[in-house]
């Protein structure tokens, strides 16, 4: 299982971690995101946001980016600034 | 040229800071600061108790070190020191302290503007206020998008 992590609006509605199973070859952000999402109604609210970002390895990428298990896949609401 | 960009869980000492950015230094005529605070009341007046800054640990930093090399690489700075706090902070502590050094003022001036309304927009946080109605997030307002949108039109 990969770990996913949230932040911001999205961790506060689905705490700081989750776990994926994701295949070897890898899935796009907009497939993590869906999948995620239909787990339940608080998962799917709470990513199915357009304010709602994700990066792999720490990187802000756009939902067409591959993410492959080992690497470090987050969920979160805009950042607020310091 | 050196670039000090941390992040810290602990109290921020400005005046510590400042000391240790002063200490030495023979080679600058200016340094200016920014020391930026926890307010007691929200924005629409109400009562805080506690200002919470989460953090994704690894890519704040990063965030905050990218936002530092940008205006070292704008600016014509000696040094640059980005201190910024993460976790719960009460009304009247530091949050955020800048400091920027150069050979004259005006340099170190629009380096630590420009430093601030980075970090103020860009910086990987997510802030929530607690008070006794509960908590809220905060986001960017269109104050600190239209600060940042100013450096767009000037060249240093």
């Amino acid at each position: 299982m990969t770990p996913i992590l949230f932040f911001g609006r999205v961790g506060e509605r689905l705490g700081p971690e989750g776990s994926f199973d994701l295949p070897s070859e890898g899935l796009t952000v907009r497939e993590i995101r869906n999948l995620l999402a239909e787990r339940d109604e608080v998962a799917a609210d709470a990513l199915l946001r357009p304010d709602v970002r994700a990066s792999v390895d720490m990187v802000v990428v756009s939902e067409d980016s591959l993410a492959r298990p080992g690497q470090e896949i987050a969920f979160f609401s805009l950042f607020s600034g310091g | 040229m050196a670039l000090d960009v941390r992040l810290i869980s602990t109290p921020l000492s400005a005046p510590a800071e400042l000391e240790a950015f002063l200490a030495g230094r023979t080679g600058d005529g200016a340094v200016v600061t920014f020391t930026g605070l926890a307010r007691g009341t929200g924005k629409d007046g109400s009562f805080v108790e506690t200002l919470t800054l989460d953090w994704y640990p690894g890519m704040t930093e990063r965030s905050m070190q990218d936002i530092a090399e940008a205006v070292a690489a704008r600016f014509p700075v000696t040094d640059l020191v980005v201190v910024h706090r993460c976790g719960e902070i009460v009304p009247g502590e530091t949050i955020v302290f800048v400091a920027a050094a150069a050979a004259h003022r005006r340099e170190a001036f629009a380096a630590a503007d420009y430093l601030m309304d980075r970090l103020k927009t860009e910086a990987a946080f997510w802030k929530r206020e607690t008070g006794p109605s509960g908590t809220r997030w905060i986001e960017p307002v269109d104050e600190d998008r239209a600060a940042l949108a100013r450096w767009k039109d000037e060249t240093p």
